[in-house]
């Protein structure tokens, strides 16, 4: 699996999610990031562990806790392949506006 | 044909001020569909072309450094005004994606959503990258909508 896939397997999941939409305000502990959801630590930990291998985050041992923080490349790299096309479609249509223009309908 | 995941999805909308017949048309007919396709810059030629479920297409886009990066796919619904699907893949890459086009009617306007489903894996497309200055307040929009 390639890097992208791994980026995008990780997002494909609401709490993970979640948890990076949290992490894109600061930095928090694994305590932190389990608070609002209605799962357990390990399911938590399960879950920073498949943001971590996909590189999306990283985390520091900081006492007895840890501490996540987000890595923003591996989604821009994500977000510049959905930007690719993005592009396409935005500038065909900006084409496909001014195709229809030149064309007026003709009315019945 | 890979399965489409839940994510990442494009979604793109745009109102145009004609009909959605008209849209519609400008999409499945040929000529029409060839003169706009493609982002400003990029000439297409579209030497395959069957508007009709189960037909093929075949978009060559002539990128401004003298590569060629030609598209194919297969139309897997039709419905005129309201809308189409297609799949749509890089030549050389491995994985379908689904492209689903859908026009709503506004009294003479037309709101048009495009839905990219299943855009997976990187492809050939990456040595055309051009620069791009991204930043971070861009995720938010990235979490909330591409991939809701």
């Amino acid at each position: 699996m390639n890097q992208l896939d791994q980026t995008f397997q990780a997002l494909a999941d609401p709490t993970r999610r979640a948890i990076l939409a949290r992490l894109a305000l600061g930095s928090a502990t694994v305590g932190e990031l389990a608070a609002p959801f209605d799962v357990s630590m390990p399911a938590v930990s399960r879950h920073l562990k498949v943001l971590e291998d996909a590189a999306l985050i990283e985390n520091q041992r900081e006492g007895k806790h840890r501490r996540c923080s987000l890595k923003p490349q591996a989604l821009k790299d994500a977000y510049d392949h959905l930007d690719r096309y993005a592009r396409f479609w935005t500038g065909s249509f900006d084409r496909l506006d001014a195709f229809l223009k030149q064309t007026p309908e003709k009315k019945p | 044909m890979n399965t489409m995941t839940d994510a990442p999805v494009l979604i793109v909308k745009r109102t145009f001020d004609a009909s959605p017949a008209r849209v519609f048309d400008a999409w499945l007919t040929h000529e029409q569909f060839q003169s706009w396709i493609g982002p400003e810059g990029v000439t297409c030629e579209v030497p395959v072309f069957e508007p009709r479920v189960g037909g093929r297409y075949r978009i060559v886009m002539k990128m401004s450094d003298g590569g060629t990066l030609p598209v194919v796919g297969v139309f897997k619904t039709l419905d005129r005004p309201k809308g189409f699907s297609m799949t749509w893949k890089w030549e050389s890459g491995e994985h379908d994606s689904l492209v689903t086009v859908s026009l709503r009617d506004l009294g003479g306007k037309t709101e048009l959503t495009l839905r990219h489903d299943g855009l997976q894996t990187a492809d050939n497309c990456n040595a055309h990258e051009r620069g791009w200055n991204g930043t971070l307040n861009k995720l938010g929009r990235l979490l909330a909508g591409a991939l809701a």
